[in-house]
């Protein structure tokens, strides 16, 4: 009696198990891969930007301040739809940087003027070797830096305005607020 | 006329088959590797995983990134870097994601024992039925055996 008991509630627990993981896993993306940057320093660059061609930016030149990197193309479909938050965002007093990746410049030019420059600079990575260093995999991907330099946060895909303001500007005040 | 043409193109196969120089210097332009590095060059594409499609190889993948990630670890072999330099500088940027072999830490136990685990309890549960089983035998023939006698 005690043993069909045993074996009648190992098939159950096993059902415990599995709901168990797959309630877990079920909101998570699978394209999503966690970035090994954060935390970690602005990984090293050295790009001209958009619009002077021979004036070189390194990494260590960015300001000491929170800031966004954005990484956007004139390619890109969804960066349309991101220009109207990163536009916001601006707008708030928010320093962004934009990575223009494996572009170019005349249509990365044309496509500011078309759908808004937000950008404090653009620097401009043709062949995707910051782009790489970055480790981005999609675009747009934007990252939050702080004023110490380092990569705090991530996000993948286009934010919204709604993301913008819930998200993007409460983590950038909060940084501030750290600094 | 014909006999020249024919030899000139006999001459041509032969030649195109038989000089291996031929075969690379037709490979050459701006992205060619030196023919020692060529093998290697496969091998990391092969193992180095697109982040974009993630079920696809940077050799094989038509995304802009990966023919990114192809040109970095070109110019990164051209620069001397050794295989594992490469592959650990595609981990330190996308993570253990980055590569098709994860190696052995402990994020990657699950992955690496989880089979044998569940080896190990498919084992046990089988152990246990038989041993059940063959209890359940030698019972009944006992019985057998006491009703008979």
């Amino acid at each position: 009696m005690k043993r069909k008991f045993v074996w009648a509630v190992i098939p159950l627990l096993v059902l415990a198990v599995l709901v168990a993981v797959f309630a877990f896993g079920i909101d998570r993306d699978p394209r999503a891969i966690p970035s090994p940057l954060i935390g970690q320093p602005v990984p090293a660059f050295s790009l001209s930007t958009l619009n002077a061609p021979d004036a070189i930016v390194t990494s260590a030149e960015l300001p000491h301040r929170v800031l966004l990197i954005n990484v956007f193309a004139s390619w890109c479909a969804s960066c349309t739809v991101e220009s109207e938050a990163l536009d916001w965002l601006a707008k708030q007093g928010v320093l962004i940087y934009g990575l223009d990746y494996s572009d170019r410049r005349d249509y990365a030019r044309a496509w500011l003027e078309d759908w808004g420059n937000p950008y404090e600079k653009v620097l401009f990575d043709p062949q995707g070797e910051a782009a790489v260093a970055f480790g981005i995999y999609g675009v747009p991907e934007t990252f939050v830096v702080d004023a110490s330099g380092r990569v705090r946060h991530k996000f993948t895909g286009a934010i919204s305005v709604e993301a913008a303001k819930k998200k993007v500007l409460p983590l950038v005040r909060k940084l501030e607020a750290e600094s | 006329m014909w006999r020249a043409g024919m030899v000139f193109v006999a001459v041509a196969m032969f030649l195109s088959m038989a000089s291996p120089s031929l075969a690379v210097a037709a490979a050459k332009g701006p992205h060619s590797l030196p023919p020692e590095l060529q093998a290697r060059y496969q091998q990391l594409t092969g193992e180095l995983r697109c982040p974009v499609c993630q079920n696809e190889t940077i050799a094989v993948s038509q995304s802009r990134i990966a023919a990114d990630l192809r040109r970095i670890v070109r110019e990164r072999l051209l620069a001397g870097d050794s295989n594992w330099q490469i592959r650990d500088y595609m981990i330190s940027r996308y993570g253990l994601f980055a590569v098709y072999d994860p190696p052995v830490v402990a994020s990657t136990w699950l992955l690496w024992f989880g089979p044998l685990i569940l080896l190990a309890i498919a084992a046990a549960v089988a152990f246990a039925a038989l041993r059940r089983r063959r209890r359940l035998l030698a019972s009944s023939d006992d019985a057998e055996r006491v009703s008979r006698s």
